[in-house]
Order: structure tokens, then sequence, then C-alpha cells
């Protein structure tokens, strides 16, 4: 064991993947990272992660007592829910409403709207489950009809009798007064004091009851197991040596305790992505650019999201249960609406195991469908023999088979050309290397999408953002994806192909409130706006206070969502955080004027009503600190490996290519393309026409020659 | 294939990726942008690119499927009236002319041409069901219109922007017309937004690959559609199959038999040729369909039946071909009411599906609801602002062979933004003076079968204010969807003012104009899907599913299944079939 185990100042990021758990172990303010993988343990998930720590302590040399942080991002949530193996759910709504989430959503785009035998995805509670409270609250929160507790106790007990695992409630606007609800759990603890209930209006006090039920009940599914899981966690962690506290990583892109996130459990969904998107937004600030396109492209999708000002974009609204889980849009089977706060992400099917096919009519087509780790793209060797992605660009010479994840995985060349000249090469009567190229060239176009999706869609100019590329073939691909898009230039990131868990180690903790009431234009009510948001922030500092936080590393942020009175879309206005008089909620109405306009390009004169309040507070706690690296002596000579041919679509041909070790190249080298900078777990390809500069921090900086 | 051609593959595949991006991002700029209640309740908005010839090039995903095939006749009436030679760069087009490739008057479309060196080379396009535009109802929805000029203003292709600039004398007579001016310029702006985007990304991809090169791969992406629809018609069994379909009422008229929509189906080489002789002459009320109207309910089955996937191009028409005898339900002449037309198309659909039916029984499926629209109105008595609900409820969908139908999810072509249980009932309360008391799944409304048809869903309303039910068009009550097989149908969707008391009142299908007062219920219940298959051979486990789950009474599982569900006591929501009680039934039944 080292020095360093006196003293609690290491950090662990634990990054819980379908295939893979990463472990990223650091010294606060060293740049030494030690990172561990071990195979995901689906059945006990806390049996990996253990493993995989062991395997990161032992390479440090150090004990369990000498973490600092232990922060960890975890899928249970999103699989429990989309395995359908959560607790069976109790749910109690409003009478009249009860049949409201079988009904479903039945919205559908695209091809699918032509599928006269497409299957709706299960509700998400069964009716059966379901009672119906005697009781009614107006959009005011005002009682229309008082709440008949004598026939709820009855319905109460009947629903007991059927053996829920966990219980939802979503009362009609209780948003707006939540006393119906907090009565309703009181009567089933009153008969099970130990019942997991989760109230929609502490869950997601936001009004549109079907998304509100939906999280509602969602939370309360995950809510048992999830709590059971993170308590052994800790325990196993405990026994192991660690002191410091586990916490927990979010959607939002900010942590919270163990204890928080059992509270509102649905809030750790999507944690993963959220963690890749988080750490390339404090990357870009670190490099000195705080406008960035984050991208992570990974064996099934590719990610885009937009950081400005070093903050990515959080988005209220996420399908979770269906056949993908997207932010944004609604989308045909997409499964159930969240409305927690996201990340906002675009996501598209294309990755490393997409599938390459050549259609009836005679188009090349990539993906959506995926070879997945099982049994994997051609090249894998395990049985696979459809053409991927994955074999496309080892054809191309783009990864070493010699090489792959850092020479501890073997790789067949010749099966992956097989799988090209046979599937694609062969029916469009084309030789296999312009075949390949051909695939790389339409997962670029595909994954472009996203990009799209997050700058232009949203009227931000790529030409003013840079890039920072993740995720194991996020660098071999990013030149091309971005080409079309003029991006001010392009980054690669340390430990790309480990991009989640390392963004862990950069978070602070986050939690966030809200509370719909309505103002309309004409009756803007500033006490009533400071009363919403006292409380709200009162909840947010009990619980950062509770963590261990002092009070001076609490950032306090508000926003007030706004539309214009009668029309469908909300946009989030930031307003102050002092009391705030009437004028300040003018100029929150002004400032949706101004934000709407830059949307979606049309300025609107009409009245604006305010809706939605909302509260985020931030604890800032000790990240880890990165150094700036020391030039070396000599040129980039000094990490040349060798020379492979590599094929570029724009020469048309293979092209002999050097090929660089990344861990020996140093800030200010300069290296012209075409070249190829190799790490253990990515490979950066660098196209003719560009040139690859290394940066303070050892990233590396792509731009047009 | 040669070397170039192969090249070719990938670029277009990259292209046409390229132009739906286009088009979905000029529906976005539409629909963030848009006004009128329709669109923000979650009716997306139409959008395509079109070549110098008018072609469509792609059209967006999100484009409702009533108005699939509206732009592309509609630009060819404006190329009509105005020759590229004399299109000015920076203008925009604005048209709404039913008889000239449009829906009805409150569809409006705007196009604009996309200049490069000094020339049209292509042209974007955006649709939207715009706020008032004036006619004989709130709305522009008249069900007892007996005349297009009942319905709102006609506007035959004009210029909305002359070289850059709007063209005032058109804006002033637009909002002279309309009951909700502002809402209809935000409208109008939202659709300009769309196509200004829609050109400005064109004119990016003519910079990056040239326009001839540009031209040569949208000629391949059309002729690559136009090949794949014909080796799937090519895989469809030739011959020709009938099927027809009725319509409840015109608006202004019941007749025994309802109004008859009748398909000849041929298919022939790679030809998919429907005939609608036989159909009943136009109405004299407003459910004739445009010609564009009739068209996607012709390509909206067509692509039911073959791989939905091929991207939707001008090749996707040309296998298609239509008779339509002029002066009929599905061709009218001058001057019908078209505006109810939602009824007509799905009339066509399902006559389409029913005779494909025969031929595929696979694909087989019972018919589902129909519309079932209303728009209450009234004014603010506080603010005098008048306020306009455009309320949709949805049915259920007909059962499939192997499947039940999809519940509370309207009709195939129906399907779009109005799925589900509708738009939130929290939403609605605090927009308008209106308390909804009850929002469920019509029990036993499904139509009986081995295959259950899709149990419609229930509204209740409480007016809070006196107003005005604008419009009501509902479709599929007097006739509700067929079931086939030995399947029932389901139960015909009503519409009732104050269910249940002495003053109660049964809307007939299409109306106008009836008042209502405060305190007044309105109960809305779509209709069921038909089911498919004799109902006693479902499986009893699935009769018992369908009680827990709410679709179906105990009384009604006896009925019309033959299924004896017994309730536990002192717990009616958990059951269990009685096995003895259930075979007795069912084989009294069969002997």
């Amino acid at each position: 064991m080292n020095e360093a185990a006196t003293q609690a100042d290491f950090f662990v990021g634990i990054d819980i993947g379908g295939t893979f758990t990463d472990v990223i172990l650091a010294e606060q303010n060293s740049h030494q990272l030690f990172a561990a993988k071990r195979l995901t343990t689906p059945e006990n998930p806390s049996e990996g992660v253990i493993a995989a720590l062991g395997d990161a302590l032992e390479q440090a040399g150090i004990g369990a007592g000498s973490l600092a942080r232990v922060v960890h991002a975890t899928t249970l949530a999103t699989n429990l829910i989309l395995e359908g193996k959560g607790a069976r759910v109790g749910y109690v709504t409003t009478e009249g409403f009860g049949d409201l989430l079988q009904m479903g959503w039945g919205v559908r785009s695209g091809a699918d709207r032509y599928d006269l035998m497409i299957d709706e995805a299960s509700p998400p509670v069964e009716r059966m489950m379901t009672i119906e409270a005697s009781e009614r609250l107006n959009w005011r929160g005002e009682v229309l009809t008082p709440l008949d507790e004598e026939a709820l106790a009855e319905e109460v007990r009947k629903l007991i009798a059927r053996e829920p695992g966990a219980y939802a409630v979503c009362l009609m606007h209780s948003y707006a007064n939540p006393a119906h609800e907090r009565k309703v759990a009181e009567l089933i603890r009153r008969e099970r004091p130990d019942a997991h209930v989760a109230l929609s209006s502490e869950v997601w006090p936001q009004f549109r009851e079907f998304d509100r039920a939906v999280t509602t009940v969602m939370s309360a599914a995950v809510g048992p197991l999830m709590s059971g899981y993170l308590g052994d966690l800790e325990a196993a962690l405990g026994e192991m040596g660690t002191r410091a506290p586990l916490q927990i990583m979010q959607s939002n892109g900010g942590v919270m305790s163990t204890g928080a996130v059992a509270a509102k459990p649905i809030q750790s969904i999507e944690s993963g992505p959220a963690a890749g998107v988080i750490g390339a937004a404090h990357s870009g600030v670190l490099y000195g650019c705080p406008d960035i396109i984050s991208f992570d492209m990974g064996g099934t999708t590719a990610k885009a999201a937009l950081v400005t000002g070093g903050r990515p974009n959080v988005v209220h609204g996420f399908m979770v249960g269906g056949k993908a889980s997207s932010a944004g849009k609604r989308r045909a089977g997409a499964g159930f609406p969240v409305a927690i706060p996201t990340i906002d992400l675009a996501e598209v099917g294309a990755g490393g195991g997409s599938i390459a096919w050549v259609d009836a009519g005679g188009l090349l087509q990539v993906g959506p469908q995926s070879a997945s780790a099982m049994p994997g793209p051609a090249c894998y060797g395990l049985g696979g023999t459809q053409p991927t992605v994955s074999d496309a660009d080892l054809v191309l010479g783009y990864f070493d088979a010699d090489y792959f994840l850092g020479g501890r995985m073997q790789v067949f060349p010749e099966l992956a050309r097989e799988a090209i000249a046979k599937h694609v090469a062969a029916p469009l009567g084309m030789d296999v290397a312009a075949a390949a190229s051909g695939i790389h060239q339409i997962i670029n176009a595909n994954m472009a999408a996203a990009v799209r999706l997050v700058t232009v869609e949203r009227g931000h100019d790529p030409a003013e953002l840079s890039v920072i590329a993740s995720g194991g073939a996020g660098p071999a691909h990013i030149v091309e994806v971005v080409e079309e898009f003029n991006v001010s230039s392009i980054i690669i990131p340390g430990t790309p192909g480990l991009a989640s868990a390392a963004g862990l180690l950069v978070t602070d903790m986050t939690a966030d409130f809200v509370r719909t009431q309505v103002m309309e234009p004409d009756a803007l009510d500033p006490a009533a706006a400071n009363a919403i948001f006292a409380e709200l922030e009162a909840q947010g500092l009990d619980e950062m206070r509770g963590s261990g936080i002092s009070d001076d590393a609490i950032r306090v942020e508000r926003h007030i969502d706004a539309r214009f009175q009668g029309q469908g879309h909300e946009i989030s206005v930031p307003v102050d955080t002092g009391s705030l008089q009437h004028d300040d909620l003018v100029t929150t109405q002004d400032e949706f004027r101004e934000l709407y306009a830059k949307s979606y390009g049309i300025r609107q004169s009409y009245p604006v009503q305010l809706v939605n309040f909302r509260t985020r507070i931030v604890g800032q706690v000790p990240k880890l600190e990165f150094v700036r690296h020391v030039p070396l002596a000599g040129g980039p000579e000094r990490a040349l490996k060798k020379q492979r041919p590599v094929y570029f679509q724009r020469a048309g041909e293979y092209l002999e290519t050097k090929v660089y070790a990344r861990e020996r190249l140093g800030a200010g080298d300069i290296i012209a393309g075409p070249a190829v900078v190799e790490e253990p777990d990515s490979t950066t390809i660098v196209p003719p026409g560009y040139c690859v500069s290394v940066g303070d921090y050892r990233q590396l900086v792509i731009e047009r020659e | 294939m040669d070397a170039i051609a192969s090249n070719d593959a990938i670029t277009m595949e990259i292209v046409r990726s390229a132009l739906n991006n286009i088009s979905a991002e000029m529906g976005t700029a539409v629909v963030r942008g848009g006004y009128s209640t329709s669109i923000k309740e979650g009716g997306d908005a139409s959008n395509a690119i079109f070549d110098a010839a008018g072609r469509l090039v792609a059209q967006s995903d999100s484009t409702p499927l009533l108005h699939l095939c509206s732009l592309r006749p509609s630009l060819g009436e404006v190329i009509k009236d105005f020759p590229l030679d004399q299109m000015r760069d920076g203008d925009v087009y604005l048209t709404n002319d039913p008889f000239r490739g449009g829906i009805h008057s409150n569809d409006i479309l705007l196009f604009k041409p996309v200049f490069h060196e000094g020339k049209p080379v292509f042209f974007t396009g955006t649709l939207i069901h715009v706020a008032d535009v004036g006619g004989m109802s709130a709305g522009g929805l008249p069900a007892n219109a007996t005349e297009i000029y009942h319905e709102g203003l006609i506007l035959p292709p004009m210029r909305f922007y002359e070289a850059g600039s709007p063209n005032r004398t058109l804006i002033t007579l637009l909002t002279a017309n309309s009951r909700t001016p502002d809402k209809l310029m935000g409208d109008l702006e939202a659709l300009l937004g769309g196509v200004n985007v829609g050109a400005e990304r064109l004119k990016a991809l003519i910079g990056k690959y040239g326009l001839d090169r540009l031209n040569h791969i949208v000629d391949s992406l059309i002729d690559y559609a136009e090949r794949r629809t014909r080796q799937e018609i090519a895989n469809l069994r030739p011959g020709t199959y009938e099927g027809s379909f009725a319509i409840d009422d015109d608006g202004v008229e019941q007749r025994p038999g309802g109004f008859v929509v009748r398909v000849k189906v041929t298919i022939e080489d790679s030809n998919f040729t429907v005939d609608f002789t036989g159909t009943d002459q136009q109405a004299r009320g407003a459910i004739n369909a445009a010609v564009s109207q009739t068209m996607s309910g012709v390509l909206f089955a067509l692509r039911c039946l073959i791989d939905p996937t091929i991207p939707l191009n001008d090749g996707c028409y040309a296998p298609v071909e239509m008779v339509l005898p002029s002066g009929t339900l599905v061709n009218p002449d001058m001057p019908a009411a078209v505006n109810s037309r939602i009824a007509t198309i799905g009339a066509i659909t399902d006559a389409i599906l029913e005779a494909m039916s025969g031929v595929y029984p696979e694909k087989a499926i019972a018919a589902s609801c129909s519309v079932h629209v209303s728009t209450p109105t009234g004014r603010d008595p506080k603010t005098g602002r008048p306020w306009i609900f455009i309320s949709a409820i949805n049915g259920g969908g007909g059962a499939r062979s192997g499947k039940d139908g999809v519940d509370c999810a309207g009709g195939p072509l129906i399907i779009q933004g109005f799925g589900g249980a509708g738009t939130p009932t929290e939403t609605l309360e605090m927009e308008y003076p209106i308390l909804v008391e009850r929002v469920e799944m019509w029990r036993d409304s499904g139509g009986a079968g081995k295959w259950r048809g899709g149990v419609g869903s229930l509204r209740d309303v409480r007016m809070l204010d006196d107003g005005m039910l604008t419009a009501r068009i509902a479709d599929r009550s007097i006739f509700p969807p067929r079931g086939i097989g030995g399947g029932s149908p389901g139960v015909g969707g009503k519409w009732v003012i104050n269910r249940g008391t002495p003053d109660e009142t049964t809307l007939p299908p299409k109306i106008t104009n009836h008042a209502f007062k405060a305190g007044d219920v309105l109960t809305m219940a779509g209709s069921g899907g038909g089911g498919v298959g004799d109902p006693f051979e479902r499986d009893e486990s699935e009769v018992l599913a369908d009680f827990q789950e709410h679709k179906l009474t105990i009384a009604a599982a006896r009925e019309q299944y033959g299924v004896a569900i017994v309730a536990a006591p002192g717990d009616d929501a958990v059951a269990t079939v009685d096995p003895e009680e259930t075979l007795n039934l069912r084989e009294a039944a069969r002997s």
C-alpha cells in the first residue's frame, strides 16, 4: 500500500452498462487514472462492482479506506422498467379516471402508422390493481368534492388484499394541493406501515395527469428493488472498508445521496449517458471550449447532446418502457412518458454493432438492427455472420486487429471481409473496400442526424461549437460525422472509451423540484411565486445539508415555464433567485418571447401565462482536478508505433498511414493527417486534409488544415 | 451494376436521409410555431420537398395520414397559374382550393420556390389546419354545409409573399374574414417558417452536391420508390376484388343504407387500380371528399398492404390508378361542401381493406371506429375572449386475425396526434370552462369475437358556461364498425347531452351550432372496433382478462362469449371463471 492510503483523497466512478461494469479510480489532483472493466452481473449487480473496484484498487495499490468519493451510475431502474420486473404497483386515482393508464398513448409515426398488426406497449399498471377515490380538486387546488375517506378505506383494504409490492397515488390536480394524496398515503400506511408509497405531489407535482401518473407509477415500481440494491451495495462497500458515502447519478446530470434517490428512484433512470455528457461539458470548460456538442458512439446507439456555457441542456419528458428510450418528441412504440428532468440527448440506433444490408430495391442500408454483444460483429468470431460497422472499420484499417481493446481481445479481419463481400459487395457489384467505405459513410450520415437535432434544429450554429467525441468507436467516426457542419474543432478527451465512468468524477450534487401554478398574463402574483420558490428551496436545502454540504457550497437556480396563453408548448425561462417583484415576472414574460423567437424564428405578441415553477439546488463537492501536462522532449515521432494501410474515402484508396501511441504523445505535438492515434480503449482517425494537435491536458484536437 | 451506379447507391441513401431530415425540420418549425387548436393539441404538420417539375421528392413522417396526398396536386395547380419563368426569388404561394388539390377551407398550403442561379429548382411546401377562415361556423367544420361557399374563404393559388415582401392585400382580406385573425396569422407565419427553413437547407444541399448531381440523385430516388412499390404490388395476388362501406349521414339528411363508397381493386402486373364506379352520388351535406382526399385514402390503404418503409415520393404514385366517376362522393363537382370528408376517407380505406381481406386473410382487419370530433365554443364572460375547443375522442381499432383490436386508438387512418386518452384533463380544465368528470374505456363497446374489437373511449364533460357546439362530426354510429368471420360489430359511438336525466338528448352524428347551457354534461363515446371470428371460441382466460382490465362486464362476458365469470366474495375486481357453467353455456350455444 502506498503513501496515499493514509489520506482519503481517491475518487472512484462506477458505471454499470449492459455488458460491462466500468470503474475509474483517480487521485483527486493527479492525472493518473486506473481503469477496470468487468462483465456486468445482472442477477446481483453489486458483485460486478465490487470485483471491478477491487481490480482498480489493486492497480493503484490502495485500500478502499482511501476513497473520498464514490459515484455510481446504474441502469437498474431502466432495466427494471424495460424488462417489466419492477414491483407490482397498487394505484390510487380520482374517481372517473381509473382507466387512464390502460387507455395509453396511441401516438404513432413513420412506418408504424401503416402497420395494421401493431402491438401497443403494455400499460404500466394493471387495471385490477387500480382503485378510485371519490374526491376532486380544480386546477387552482380548490376542493370541488371532499375526499370520501370511509369509502376509500374500504377500497384500500381490498387493494392491500391483492398484494401490491408498492403503491402509487396520482389524483387529479394534486400538483396544486397535495392534501388528498397525503390522506391516501395515511390510509395505506395505517394498514401497511412499511409500504413504499409514491405520491405524485411529491415525486413530480407538475400538471398533465398522464405524464405525472406514469412518473409516479414507475417510481413506485422501481422503488423497493432500488432501495434494496443501494442498501446491498453500500453494505458491500462498507465491508471493503469504504467510509465515503455512496452517491448516485441522476438523469438530470447531478448526483444525490442514496437516501434521496431511494425516495425518488425514477430520477436515476438513464444516468450513464447523462454522466457522459457531464464529463464532456467539464472537459470542454477545461479546454477553454464551454460551448460544445457531446458525441458518444456505443455498440448499438449514438448520442449527441448540446452543452452551452459549460452546461448541458435539460428537458422534461422522457419515454421509457417501449422499444427504445428517447428524450424529446413522443414517438411511436416508445413506451410511456416520464416527466423528470433529463439531459437533452438525441439518440439514434447506430453504433459499432449496426448491421449493413442491401434492401430489395438495391439500396445499401445500415441498422437499425444491431448484432449487439452476442453474436456480435462477424470479426468477433462468435458466430455472427452479418457485416457490421465494426467489421467495416476493421476492413478499412481503422482498428488494428492486433490491438483491439489494447490487445485484450482477438478479432478476425478475414471474417469481416467475408461478411461484407457476401452481403454487401457482391449484391452491389463493388469491391470489399468500397463496400466497407459505403457502410462507414452511411452510418456516419445516420449519426449526423443526432448532431443536427441538437444543434441546427434548435437554432444553434455548429460553426460556433466544438465537438467532444467519446465511446470506443466515436473517435474513429467523428470527423466524417460532423464534416457537413463545419464545427470549429473536434476534441478527443482522455480515456474516450470510459467517458461515462470518468464523467461521474466531475459531478455535483443536484436536486430538482417543480410545482405547477398557473398565473394568467394579467394576474401575475409575485407573492405566490416567492412562496413556491421558498418552499421548493427549503426541501432542497434540507437534502443538501443532510448530505453534509455547507451552505456556501450551495447554489440555487430558478426557472419559470411560460407559454403563450392557450398554446401547448412551454419554454423554461431562468429567473433571479432574490425576492421577486411584479416587474421581475413581467421581465420573465418578455424573456419568454425572446426565447420563443430565437427557438422558432417567429416573434409573437400574444399574452404570456406562467405555469411551472422550477428550482434546482446544486451542492458543489470536490471534483477530480486535471493537471496540465508538461510537454515532452522531441516531436511526435517518439510516439510512432508503425505504419499500416488505412482506407480514406476522399482518396478512394488505402494510404500507408502512420500509427501513434497516444500515451507517448505530449502537449504541443502536431501531426498532419492521414494519421492514426491508438490507445487501449479507442482509436482516433485523422483523414487527409486534417491535422491533430495535442493540448495542455493531452486532449487531441482535430482541425481542418 | 457498374461502379458509378453502385457508388450512387451510397450517395442516394445519404441524400435520402438529408431530405428526410429537412422535411422533419420543416415540421418542427411549423408545429412549434402553430397556434390553432388542432395543431397544438397534437396534430402534426405536413411538409414536403418537390423538384422543379413539381414531383414529390420527400415528405415528412409526421404528415397526418389524412393530408398525405394534398401538397403534391396543389403544387401542380400553383405552377399552372404561375409558370416557373414568372416566379421570383422570395415568392411564397398560398392556396386551399379543394377543387384544385386542396382539402377544405381551413387546410392552407404554402409553397416556396428554391432558387439557384436565378431559376426555381426545388419547392418546399407546408400544410396545416389553420384557425378560422370564415364560413358558417367558428372553426371551419360546419357539418350541415351544403355548398363550399359555406365553409370559409376559397383561396386559389396566390402570392402570399412576392420577392420577399408580404402581399398586404391578401393578408388584409384574410384577416377581415377570420373570426380569430391573430391566430390565423400566427398559423400562417408558422407555415412560412417551415417553407423558409426547408428552402435554406435545400440551398445548402445544392451547395454540397451541385444541382446536376442532386437532380440525378432525386431521379434515382423516385425510380427506386417506383421500382420497390411495383415489386411489392407484383407480389400481391393478381385479380379484381370488391368492397364497400357505408357512411351514417351527410349532416343534412339520412338515407336508408347510408351513403356508400364502393371499390373494385384490381391488381394486375405491377399496377394497383381502384375503381370507384358504383359509389353513391355526391351528398348535399359536407361529407364529399375532394380528389386529393380520396387519393389519401387509397395511398394509405396501399401502404398498409406493402412495405411501408419505401420512401414516400413521386415514384410511389406511378403504379396507382384511380377511376373516379365525377359527381360522386369521391370526386364531387363544384360547389359541393367537403369539410366532413374524414368519414368518407375512412369508408374508402375500409372498403379497400375489405376488398383485400379475402385475398389476405392474415392481414384481414375488422372495421375500426371513424371520426369523432366536436368543437364546443363560447365566450369568456369576464374577458370577452372567444374559446374554441377542438375535442376528439378515440374509438377502438378493428380486431385483427390473431390479435385483438387496439383499444382507444382511433381507426387506422385517424391515428396521429389524438391517441389514447387524448388531451390531458388538467390542461383542458385550465384552458376552457369545462369540468371533465370521467375519462374511461367504454366497457362492452368492442365487437365480440375470437379476437375482440378494441374498446372505444368515453368522456363526460360538464360545461361550466353557456356556449355552442359549432360542429360535431362523427361516423359509424348508425352503421357501427362491422366484424368479420363471425365477429360482432363494435358498438356505434354516441354523443349524449345530460345522459340519464329526463332531458337526455342524443345528438345526430353530424350537426352544427347546437346550443348548450352551463351545467349540461356532454357524454362523448367513440365506437368500438369490430370483432374477428366466433366469440364463443375466445379463450376463457382472455375473457377474464378483459373483465379485469375493465373492457368487459360480467353480463357481457356471459351473453356475448358464453363465459361465466364469478367475482370473489368481498372484492368484485377479483374474479375467476366458472369452468362448468362456461362449458354449459358454450355447449348450449353450439347445439
